[in-house]
């Protein structure tokens, strides 16, 4: 196709039909107009040696003759494409006479930007503003004439779909080709190219002059936006979402956890229990520790499905970008950049990733400032923990406990933020966001279970993979006798090295109401991965029950009497000091790996001192103070 | 001088986060700001990211995603 396309003779010694080009940024309606033009003519094909194809018709009008082409849709002329390259490479050719550039009335701006680079190019050119229906009904009014003077370009207003303006533009295309054929353009003078910056300048300068919006009424989206990301009913908005969104969980999950409790505990549990009766280790192996351990994480399933779909449900809404803009603002005032929100609300879901996801950030003292504060913020997996816990000692009021942990995550981190930037961690420069708002919209059934399902998913491989792994050894350091004269799993396990271990550490605890070896050592098999905290209770309580069985529903009764006597009566108190200490301790190994290969040992050790100390006052504190007021 | 572009990165600086908040600031027309994000994005001045609201359990073994994730 198109064989005349490499002849370089200058058009008005040619003897051939003019070549003219459709040019335009995508989707502005450069195809719909070719059609329109070229009617029965157009022919569609590969462009010679690419894949790209390349609308082409010969047609005449007004006994005029002329081959038009339809360009594949181009930004700007610094092409990012195979299809760019096309439209670059002919666009550069000497053979081709006359550009009609198609501007979208609705998309001026961009499109405008287009022209001013395609002027520089020093071909005639003739300007097709589409879409000028649309941008009316959008309150976007454009003075053709303003805008031709401003351009020094003849502008034809055309509605290809309705075929309004075809016969101006066909008229003013005959009229430019006659034109050039007499010489009577001037191409000898070529525009001084212009920067980018003069580009937008000059563009500004053209719709300030040729263009009116008279839709300055905010619709109510934006509306909406205006109070959903405002500073104070942003914040508030945000809050009220997060505690619907833990209170509903926590209630709508209660009957569902009951039942696989009972499913696990009367159905599962003892015809294994009959079955493994005769080898003592491999029933303490099973029962105690795997079917207690993953059982009771089990149980979490639906707690975990509603908080997911949930979520979802406000992401594909579209209110979380409003959220992420509250959120930047808190960010602003602990002096991080806006691009440090990214990670963090990573965070929300898993630390480890957040680690990694700090390289967004260029400046390396943000990185670091980040990368440390990330541990502070409240991942799935300690989720699981604080609806396990709030469960249990706060009932209806579990959904107002957990949101209150999720402020006091975020209240760390900006102050741990803050607290570096002003000590350790000083100049860091700002680096701004910009977040994008997409429409508002009805959630759709198929993303919001699809994008639940993902999470659901990991949920299970975590329960699956680390968590009884984890369990497999806490058994082994629980069936390995350090004192006494007892066989290999057969210890009891005051005698065993989990004992040891759980009991020299809980002493740490005493001041802080929880120093209680099932939760010292809970805590300790915590820094393999959070829900192993719920995993490890299990299994020590199953441990360490006379008969060596344990109903899982049974659990929550005994973490009460023992809270109880560790804080002397004052449990919500201490079970308050052991939520707060859960989220500021050290998440887990993986997480220190991920700091240790992003910013050293050195920053990564230092970041888990702080994390300990940190979690440590704050419980201490939490429970003293609490211990006077409860 | 008081470019455009000028006034955009000041209106950055001075805290809009959003197209909204940019366009009241600064008084240009939307399609304006638009225009100039897109050609900082292309000069790589800025950069895109999607916001991801969280990650699966377990860091990225089990996720899908994974590569995405740091940039």
């Amino acid at each position: 196709m198109c064989s005349s396309c490499n002849q370089t003779e200058s058009p008005a010694t040619a003897l051939r039909a003019p070549l003219v080009a459709l040019v335009g940024r995508p989707n502005v309606g450069k195809s719909t107009l070719f059609s329109r033009i070229s009617g029965i003519h157009r022919k569609m094909g590969n462009w010679p040696a690419t894949t790209v194809e390349v609308g082409s018709a010969d047609i005449v009008v007004n006994e005029e003759e002329f081959r038009i082409l339809d360009l594949p849709g181009i930004s700007s002329l610094s092409p990012a494409s195979p299809d760019e390259k096309l439209t670059y490479d002919i666009l550069m050719q000497d053979n081709l006479d006359l550009i009609v550039a198609i501007v979208d009335a609705s998309n001026i701006a961009r499109c405008l930007h287009l022209l001013t680079q395609l002027k520089e190019l020093n071909k005639p050119i003739v300007v097709a503003l589409t879409m000028n229906d649309i941008a009316r009904k959008r309150g976007i009014h454009v003075d053709i004439e303003a805008l031709s003077r401003g351009l020094d370009l003849s502008v034809v207003e055309v509605l290809p779909r309705s075929r309004n303006g075809t016969a101006g533009l066909e008229k003013i295309l005959t009229q430019t080709l006659a034109q050039l054929k007499s010489h009577e353009i001037d191409r000898s003078a070529p525009p001084l190219p212009l920067d980018d910056d003069q580009r937008i300048s000059f563009v500004n300068d053209l719709i300030m002059s040729s263009v009116a919006r008279t839709s300055t009424r905010p619709t109510l989206s934006d509306r909406v936006d205006r109070f959903l990301t405002a500073p104070i009913s942003g914040v508030l908005t945000l809050l009220g979402v997060l505690w619907i969104v833990f209170q509903s969980t926590t209630t709508l999950a209660s009957p569902f956890q009951n039942w696989i409790s009972s499913i696990i505990s009367g159905v599962i549990t003892p015809p294994i229990e009959d079955v493994l009766i005769s080898t003592p280790w491999l029933k303490g192996l099973i029962v105690d520790g795997v079917i207690s351990g993953v059982g009771t994480l089990l149980t979490f399933l639906p707690v975990m499905s509603i908080m997911f779909l949930l979520l979802s449900l406000l992401e594909d809404s579209g209110y979380m970008a409003r959220a992420a803009v509250v959120s930047d603002r808190l960010m602003r005032f602990a002096g991080l950049p806006g691009k440090a929100l990214l990670p963090l609300i990573v965070g929300f879901g898993c630390n480890v990733p957040a680690v990694s996801a700090t390289r967004a950030l260029s400046d390396a003292r943000h990185r670091l400032i980040v990368g440390l504060s990330v541990p502070f913020t409240a991942c799935s997996a300690r989720l699981a923990v604080y609806i396990f816990v709030a469960g249990i000692f706060f009932g209806g009021n579990a959904g107002t406990v957990v949101f209150g942990m999720y402020v006091v995550s975020i209240t760390l981190v900006i102050l741990f933020s803050l607290f570096l930037r002003l000590t350790l961690i000083k100049g860091a420069t700002r680096e701004p966001l910009l977040i994008e708002l997409p429409p508002y919209r009805l959630p759709t059934t198929t993303f919001v279970f699809a994008d639940a399902w993902l999470r659901v998913r990991g949920f299970l491989k975590e329960v699956g993979g680390i968590v009884v792994i984890t369990v497999v050894a806490i058994w082994f350091l629980m069936a390995v006798p350090i004192s006494g004269d007892h066989q290999f799993a057969n210890t009891p396990v005051n005698e065993s090295a989990y004992g040891a271990i759980a009991k020299g550490i809980t002493p740490i605890f005493v001041l802080a109401g929880f120093d209680d070896w099932h939760t010292a050592g809970a805590l300790v098999t915590g820094f393999v991965a959070k829900e192993v905290v719920i995993s490890s209770w299990a299994q020590n309580y199953s441990v360490d029950s006379p008969n060596r069985q344990l109903i899982i529903s049974d659990l929550g009764i005994k973490l009460k009497q023992d809270f109880e006597r560790s804080s002397s009566g004052h449990s919500s108190a201490a079970v308050i000091a052991f939520l707060i200490f859960l989220t500021s301790y050290t998440p887990c190994v993986a997480t220190i790996a991920a700091q240790r290969r992003e910013f050293g040992l050195k920053w990564a050790l230092t970041g888990v001192a702080f994390q300990l100390a940190i979690a440590w006052l704050l419980a201490v504190a939490v429970f003293q103070i609490g211990r006077l007021l409860v | 001088m008081s470019t455009p572009r000028n006034l955009v990165l000041a209106a950055y600086a001075s805290g809009a986060s959003t197209r909204r908040e940019i366009v009241e600031v600064t008084l240009l027309d939307p399609g304006i700001v638009d225009l100039i994000v897109d050609t900082m994005i292309h000069s790589g001045e800025m950069n895109r990211y999607v916001l991801q609201k969280d990650c699966e359990f377990g860091g990225c073994r089990g996720c899908p995603l994974s590569e995405e994730c740091a940039p």
